[in-house]
Parts: C-alpha cells; structure tokens; sequence
C-alpha cells in the first residue's frame, strides 16, 4: 500500500481501537505507539519528498509537496505529544475518579481520530477533500469540547460547532465558486478540484467569480483558523476542552487551516495577482493581532489566555503572508514550525496548573504557583518568553523576519501598528503569567491543590520545552529544507 | 420548460425560506426545510433530465432522501423527545425580519447579476434565489433563539450553497458531492446529540441562555 | 343602448348568475373533504343549497335598537360581491363587465361589502358585533395592500390592470413563468385564506367567542340575511380562487364563445378549482388556528412575499 494511505490508515486504526473497550494499558500503549508510528510515517513522506519525489495517490487528490509535507511533520509531531500527554493526563483524571468507561473510550478514540483528520487536511490536494477533512477535524473535536461534561462545555460546543459549520458553509460556497470560476477549463471528474489544475488555469477563470470565490474560502477557513473577526470560539473551546486536544486544536488545527488559506491564497495569486488575497490576510491578521490585546490584558483564565496568544500567532503568520513579499512567507511559515514546538508546552504546563487546581481560572488557581508546582510553574514561564517573542528564541527570529519584510516593503504603516500590538501583547501576556507563577499566594485555609508529580505528562511538557529551546539555536537541516520548499510553493515557484 | 420549472423551484424555495421567516411552529420550520430541500433535489433532476447528466440524478436523490426525509424526521424525532414543540422566539418581530429578507433578496439579485451565467435568464433566478437565500439563512442564525432554529437556518445556508453548485457550475465531482452529503449528515446528528444534551442541562434549547462564556 | 353593451350585460348576469349557483357547492365540498380527511362523512355535497333554501324560507328577526344600517348591510354585502363577479373573468379570456375597470375597481368593490358589513354589525351595540369588525378591518389593513400588490405584480408581467385584457395577454403569451408569480400567487394564496375566515386565521366551523372573526359579524343575523351573509361569502371565496387560477394558471380558457371551446374551460375551470380547493382543505387540516394577535404576522408575510413579486420584476 502506498506510503500516503499508511499515514492516514494508522492513525484510524489507532482511533478505532481506542474507541472500543479493552484494558487500559492496552489502550495507551495502542495511542502512544500508533501516534508514534504515525510520526514515523510523516517523517518518511517528508524524506520521500526532500529525496525528490511527489508522493500522490488516488488521481492527485492526495498529495505532497512542499508545503504539505511540512504542515503533515508538524502536525505528526504534535499529534505524538499529545498522545504522550494525553495518557498522563487521563491518568491523573482517573486517579482522582472524574473518568467513566464512555468518557475513557471517547478520548482514547477521538484523540487519533482529530490526528487523523488533521493529516488529511495536510495532503489533500484537492479542494473537495480538502473540505470534507477539514469537516471531520471539526466533528471530530466536538465531542473533546464537551469531554468534561459541565454547562460551559456544552456552551463553548455549541458555539464552535455553530461557527465551524457555518465557517464550512462558506468554504463549501468559496470552493464551488472557485470551480464555476474555472470551468471552462477544467475537465470533467475528481481531478477538476485539484490545486494543481486550479493554479494551471487560474489566469483564465472569470475574475468577479474567483474573487467572491476567494473571499468566501478565506472567511470560511480563517475560522477554522481562528482569525479575527470569526475567533470568538476559539476562547471557549480552550478552556473546556481538555490540555491534549487542545493543543491539537492550537497547533494541528491552526497549522491545517492556516495550510487551506494558503491554498486558496495560491490560487488567487495566480489568477488575480498578488495583491487580491494578500490585502484580505494582511487586514485579517493584523486585526487578529489588534483583537488579542485588550482580552489578553482583562484575561480571568490561564487558557483563554493561551487561545488569544493563539488569535495573535495565527495572525502574524497572515500578517506575514499578507506582506506580499518572499522574505514575509518564509518568515510565516517559520513562525508556525517554532510556533508549533513552543505552544505545547504552554498548554502542557497550564493544563497541567489547571488539573492541579481543578480549574484554569485565575481566581481558583491564585497566584504564586511556582512554590506549589515548581516543574510547571518553571515551564509556564519558560513557554510564556518564548511564545512572547523573545530572544533567543525562534519565534523572535521569524517575527524579526517579518517585521524587516514589513518596512522593507510597502506596507510600513501597518508594520508599525503590527509591532506595536506585538510589544502590548508582550506585556499583557508577562503580566498575566507573572501574577500566576509570582503573585501572592493564596490565603491558608482555601482548598489545597494536589501535589506535582513527576509523571508521563510532566515528562512529556519537559522533552518538548528541551526541543523548543534546543530548537532556537539548532534547526535540523531538512526541518530547514522543508521550510524553503514550502516558501517555494507558496511563493509560486513549487 | 426546463426553464419553467428550475425557475419556479427556485422561487419555490424562496418562498419556503419567506414563511419559515415568518411564522413561529418548529414543526412548521422543519417541515418548511423537508420542502426546500425537495426542491432543490427537484432542480438538480430536472437539470439533469435536461442536460442528460446522470449523475445528477444521484445527487437528487440524495438530496430528496437525506435532507428532504431524513434530516427532518431526526429533528421532528429530537423535538419531539425533548418535548418542546412550542413557538420560535425570535429576537425580532415578523413584520422587521421581513423587511429585512426583502433588502437581502434585493442584495442577493443584484450581485447575481455579475456572474458569467448570471446576467439573464434562468442562471440570473438561480444565483439571484440562492445568495438571497444563503442571506437569509444567516439572518435567521442571527436572529432566531432557539437551538432546533439555528441548526434548520445552517442547513438552510447548506441548501443555499448547494443551489449554486447547481446554478454556476455544471455538477460537482461526484465523489466530492458524495462526501459533502455524508458529513452534512454527519453534522446534523453529531448537532441533533448536542441539543439533547444541552436540554437535558439546561431544560431549554434557548441558546441565548448559553452566555457564560464571555471575555 | 349599443348591442355591445348589451351583450355585455346579458354575459354578466349569466357569469353572475353561475357563480351564485356553484358558490354553495364550493363551500360543502371543502367541509365534505376535510371530514373526510378525519375519517368522518360529512354533509351531502347539497346541504350548502339546503341551508340557504332553509334560512330563506324563514322570517327575518331584528333587533328593536337596530336602524337601517343593519338591514341594508347584508344586502350591500351581497350586492357588492354579485357585482365583483362581473369583473372577474372565468370562463372566457374577458370579464363581462371589463371596460368598468380593473383590479383597482375589484378591490375598492370588495372593500366597499366589508365596510358595509362592518358597520352592519356595529349597528346594534352587541359587543361581539364590535368585535367581528374591529377583528376584520385588523385584518382587512394589511390584507387589502397585499392583495394589491400581488395582482400587481401579476399585472406588471403583461402591463394592463384590467383585468380581462390580463388573462387575455396570459393566455396569449402562453405559460412563461416569473419568480415574480410564484410568490405573488403564494401570497395571494395566504390572503385567500385570510379573506375567506379560514383556518389558521379563522375557524369557520365554530361560534367560539374568543376567536371568531367573521362568524361574529354575522351572529345578529337570521333568516334571509344571515342567508345573504352567507351567500356572498361563498360567492366571495370562489371568486378569489377564480381570480388566482385564471391569473396563475391560465390554461383552458375560451378565447371566443364556441360551445365546445366553453364546455372544456368550464371543465377546467372547475377541475382548477376544485385542486385549490383541495390546498385550502390540506391547509385548514394541516394546521391550528393561530392566535388572534399573530394574524397579523401571518398576513404580513403575504405582504411581504406579494412586495417581494413586485420587486423581483426589476431586478
């Protein structure tokens, strides 16, 4: 069987055998090593494509280049760390009895189930797949939301499964826009959907079509990706769900949707210029940016504030794109690797506060942490500086590179602004960790929280902060060779 | 005569979309969306009788049989067992919402009006019902309270996108028509299962009740 | 008197004189077909006859504070919805009465047998008298522009608003179908409903007093006014279903006066009928009567959907 259907059968075969009964050793041991396998297998697509191959299969629906094959490492390496996590964190739960039998089936099962789907929206090629992959990822998250069971998860599912499915609809009409647009050109059957076409008679399609076609699909997948003004679930959906899927949802997801909207942004440029899409995510982005400020600064809980710090990255990656320029792309796309590598622990160490504490408000987990988890605490703190954008991190570098792409260029005003908003999140965000981790503790007499415990969970937050650091002075060379294949492809040049 | 009867579905349609703007009896609604859909499984056979694309007749029938049968008998079923039939609450009164669904008709024409087909003639009925419809459908999510309502206003959204699948292009790949169906219908139960379970909590599908969140 | 005229005026006490014939029957067979469809047998297809046979043979009852507005309103009731007919074409593509007027002319004749009946009923200070009126003019407001605008729109489509030189241009034209008509004809249709006291608006089958509409009006009277009452409001629901099936369907119709021409548009015309008939019946059976306050919703939807007709013409 090809290599690419392998990718795709592990992880359902993983989500298949955790949905079913069985004990729980067994269970683990399926989601860690079928996630770890899947891991594997991205990185050998990766290798066949850096070797110099196009690995495609079923009619080109599935396919990967460049770009693909960097969002599918990513999103296999995040699905492996959350697997990991996952089972510490389900551990924990049980210790403390807060899991039945249906709510452990449904985690072990819809964990590789949304990895599963994720790197469907990674190789698809074709924007009919394409759509209906991204709305398994969303149906298979639906039920995460609501995993803890309590009114505000029902609340936070409902708006996300409201606002994805209407963000769907509108992909759905932006792809058969696209497809009207370019009709006359392409031919009949499955391949007619595909980028490649798309881009090949792109310069041909009816422009009023294209453009309404376009706008639809980046509104559409701009809320599965977060950006503002369509973000609103993005805060609710965090909180409730549980830390291993949300960091899916934070890094998988974001990476997958933030992979369709360039996409469509590919076909735009070829058919209308540069300009069209690029002005759309420029001022998308930047509002992102803008909108995560003031709720980052009034924030009252520790995982709202990562989905806006979330709002703000997948904001400076359009913001990037939008930018118009090589250097700006390459700069997004090397945002989201380190974004990728530095958010987990983040949510690692704050799913990890918020279990302890039984919640991930700031008003229950109260302030000065650091003496009653010291290994979280230290690890919140770290992600937090690096998720700001500090040096010597990476993400420091990918925004420099965005930043001097943006006054190089033509767009020096809204770099300023840009920047500006970069600077108050800095702010808002160290301020906000620096009360948890540093601020008074809690009167004696108010509910201890458990103790810290070094387990599978911790050690996995631990291994990932190491390969974020690691990561800012040391990127492996065909983590870098992916990247530049990527900026090719978006760049036009695949 | 093909022309005949594509036009008068569409405008069948829009007025279906019309009356369940304006009227409150969920069973009402949902029926109103069994009929939509028909319609609109109607203008997919009808095109394809005309132009002899068989496969459209797939796509027809789908349509008739998941969205025009299937879908409304899961939600009949779902009202049914939470036991709340009574009126849709709407934010704003009949009289304003149609007013309102009369400037987006309006919109819905006259952007139609700049696509390739749809300058004149049948394509200009088809685009012009289905962005008017699609406006509306996001009106109705906007403005209706009740969980059943907003779930009939997305799927009235869907319908929407579909009637111009069949008004701009010639037929979507099949395969990828066939997967569109299949998770549509996949949405609506895993949708359907969250409005029980939300009941089941709050003892109303009110979902202006779901405010907590906020911030 | 020229022999046209005269022609004309022969034509229209035949066409009046038939649609007073076939009112009665219209009425029974929707009664007939809904109890059928409650599994019950309901009246012979006669009893409408019967019953205005019976109230017209009885003796008219008055009440002492009563003055002549409350005799001659069901006479001018009666009378306005006689004249309608003339207006209407039916049978052949041309009303009788045509070069009187048009859908300006219908209407305002229609309004005119509603004012007469309103204030009919207001005559003897009965308080449910007052409150059929007040009932029906509520709703008569909105119901009246939507009628307008929805035979507009069906006018504009050809550009006359007589209403003969309408049906003959359809018919003419041959079918070629609008957007514009399918909602203009939906909106006509909830009117029709409104109009003719059926449910969801009204239930005519009942005296209950916290609902009824139209039956309030008619509570004074007995004997050969109530019949007069009565009479005409199944006159006036035939002719609407007339005017909707010959304006949205106009297949059938006679061009000229041939026998054989005729003898298949009144087959038509019947068989057109008697399948609104039919939706009037699924309509009433299908649905609970709304509550008094929410009518006025319900018409302002054909109101809406009768503007939107219009509207879509220029777009």
């Amino acid at each position: 069987m090809d290599l690419l259907l392998w990718t795709l059968t592990v992880p359902l075969l993983t989500a298949g055998v955790g949905g079913l009964g069985g004990p729980r050793a067994v269970k683990e041991l399926t989601m860690v090593g079928g996630l770890a396998l899947t891991f594997g297998l991205c990185l050998a697509v990766a290798g066949q494509f850096l070797a110099g191959s196009t690995p495609a299969t079923f009619d080109d629906a599935l396919r990967v280049d460049g770009l693909s094959a960097l969002v599918l490492v990513l999103c296999g390496f995040v699905g492996l760390l959350s697997g990991c996590y996952g089972v510490g964190y389900l551990r924990r739960n049980e210790r403390r009895g807060l899991v039945t039998p249906r709510q452990r089936r449904e985690f072990y099962g819809l964990i590789p189930a949304y990895v599963f789907a994720m790197l469907f929206v990674a190789m698809s090629n074709n924007l009919g797949v394409l759509w209906i992959a991204v709305e398994l990822t969303t149906l298979a998250s639906v039920f995460l939301i609501t995993f803890h069971n309590r009114d505000t998860s029902l609340e936070a599912a409902w708006k996300f499964l409201m606002l994805g499915s209407l963000g769907l609809a509108f992909a759905l009409l932006g792809t058969v826009l696209l497809f009207a647009a370019g009709q006359g050109a392409l031919e009949e059957g499955m391949s007619a959907l595909n980028w490649t076409r798309l881009v090949e008679v792109a310069p041909g399609m009816h422009p009023f079509t294209l453009r309404l076609g376009v706008v639809f699909a980046l509104i559409g997948y701009g809320t599965k990706a977060g950006l503002a003004p369509m973000h609103t679930w993005k805060p609710d959906a965090y909180r409730e769900a549980p830390s291993p899927a949300v960091v899916l949802m934070a890094v998988g997801m974001l990476n997958g949707a933030m992979y369709c909207i360039l996409r469509i942004h590919l076909v735009s440029t070829a058919a209308l210029g540069p300009d069209f899409s690029a002005g759309l995510l420029l001022t998308l982005g930047l509002l992102s940016v803008l909108v995560a400020v003031p709720f980052i600064l009034i924030q009252w809980n520790l995982k709202r504030l990562l989905a806006y710090s979330s709002i703000e990255h997948v904001g400076i990656m359009a913001v990037g794109v939008g930018l118009g320029v090589e250097a700006g792309v390459f700069g997004a796309l090397l945002h989201m690797t380190y974004h990728s590598l530095a958010k987990p622990v983040a949510l690692f160490s704050a799913g990890t506060l918020a279990q302890l504490h039984s919640s991930s408000d700031f008003g229950e987990i109260g302030g000065g942490t650091l003496g009653r988890a010291p290994v979280s605490s230290a690890l919140l703190v770290l992600s937090a500086v690096i998720i700001t954008g500090s040096p010597p991190f990476g993400l420091f570098f990918s925004e420099m590179i965005i930043l001097r792409a943006g006054f190089a260029g033509t767009h020096a005003i809204a770099t300023s602004v840009f920047l500006a908003a970069l600077v108050a999140l800095f702010c808002g965000i160290a301020f906000q960790i620096g009360r948890v981790v540093a601020g008074p503790p809690p009167a004696p007499g108010t509910k201890a929280p458990d103790p810290e415990r070094f387990d599978i969970a911790l050690a996995t937050a631990s291994v990932a902060a190491v390969l974020a650091v690691v990561s800012a002075f040391y990127l492996p060379g065909p983590l870098v060779a992916l990247i530049r294949a990527a900026t090719a492809v978006v760049w036009g040049r695949p | 005569m093909t022309a005949n009867v594509l036009i008068l579905c569409a405008a069948g349609m829009l007025v279906t979309a019309y009356l369940m703007v304006g009227q409150k009896a969920l069973f009402t609604t949902i029926r109103l969306y069994g009929l939509q859909s028909f319609l609109l499984g109607l203008v997919a056979a009808t095109i394809a009788i005309a132009e002899s694309r068989h496969e459209l007749f797939i796509t027809a029938a789908l349509t008739v049989v998941l969205k025009a049968i299937l879908i409304p008998w899961f939600l009949m079923r779902t009202v049914d067992r939470i036991g709340i039939h009574r009126e849709v609450e709407p934010f704003l009164n009949v009289p304003a919402s149609l007013l309102i669904c009369l400037g987006l008709t309006v919109v819905g024409y006259r952007v139609s009006t700049a696509f390739q087909e749809g300058a004149r003639g049948v394509g200009h009925h088809l685009i012009g019902v289905a962005l008017s419809l699609l406006l509306i459908g996001l009106f109705m999510m906007v403005s209706r309270k009740k969980a059943i309502t907003q779930i009939l206003a997305l799927l009235t959204v869907e319908n929407a996108v579909f009637l111009v699948a069949v008004g701009v292009t010639s037929g979507m790949p099949l395969i990828v028509e066939l997967g569109i169906s299949f998770d549509v219908i996949l949405a609506v139960l895993v949708l359907g299962v969250l409005v029980q379970r939300i009941v089941g909590r709050f003892e109303s599908m009110d979902i202006s009740r779901l405010s907590k969140l906020k911030g | 008197m020229s022999v046209e005229a005269l022609l004309a005026l022969v034509a229209a006490l035949l066409q009046a004189g038939g649609m007073l014939a076939a009112a009665p029957l219209l009425r029974t067979g929707i009664k007939k077909m809904k109890a059928r469809l409650q599994n019950r047998q309901g009246p012979p297809l006669l009893q409408g006859y019967y019953d205005l046979a019976k109230l017209l043979g009885k003796e008219s009852v008055q009440s002492e504070t009563a003055s002549w507005v409350y005799a001659a309103g069901p006479r001018a009731y009666f009378a306005t919805v006689v004249a309608a007919t003339t207006l209407v074409p039916v049978l052949v593509a041309a009303a009788p009465l045509e070069a009187t007027g048009g859908i300006l002319l219908l209407v305002g004749t229609l309004a005119l047998g509603r004012f007469a009946l309103a204030t009919a009923a207001l005559d003897t200070g009965s308080p449910f008298g007052g409150m059929g009126s007040s009932r029906d003019m509520t709703i008569a407001a909105l119901a009246e522009p939507a009628l307008m605008l929805g035979l507009f729109a069906s006018a504009l489509s050809v550009g006359t608003m007589n209403l003969g030189v309408l049906v003959r241009d359809l018919v003419q034209q041959g079918p070629s179908w609008h957007p514009s008509d399918l909602l203009a004809f939906a909106g006509l249709f909830i009117i029709v409903i409104a109009e003719t006291g059926r449910i969801p608006v009204d239930n005519p089958a009942t005296h209950l007093e916290l609902t009824m509409i139209h039956e309030a009006m008619a509570l004074e009277y007995a004997g050969p006014d109530l019949a007069l009452v009565e009479w005409a409001s199944a006159v006036k629901e035939l002719l609407y279903l007339t005017l909707l099936v010959n304006l949205f369907l106009p297949v059938g119709i006679a061009t000229g006066f041939a026998p054989g021409a005729l003898l298949v548009a009144l087959g038509a015309w019947a068989g057109k009928v008697f399948l609104l008939a039919v939706a009037v019946t699924l309509v009433e059976s299908t649905n609970a009567k709304l509550r008094l306050f929410r009518v006025p919703e319900l018409v302002s939807v054909s109101l809406g959907l009768a503007f939107l007709a219009l509207a879509i013409r220029f777009l």
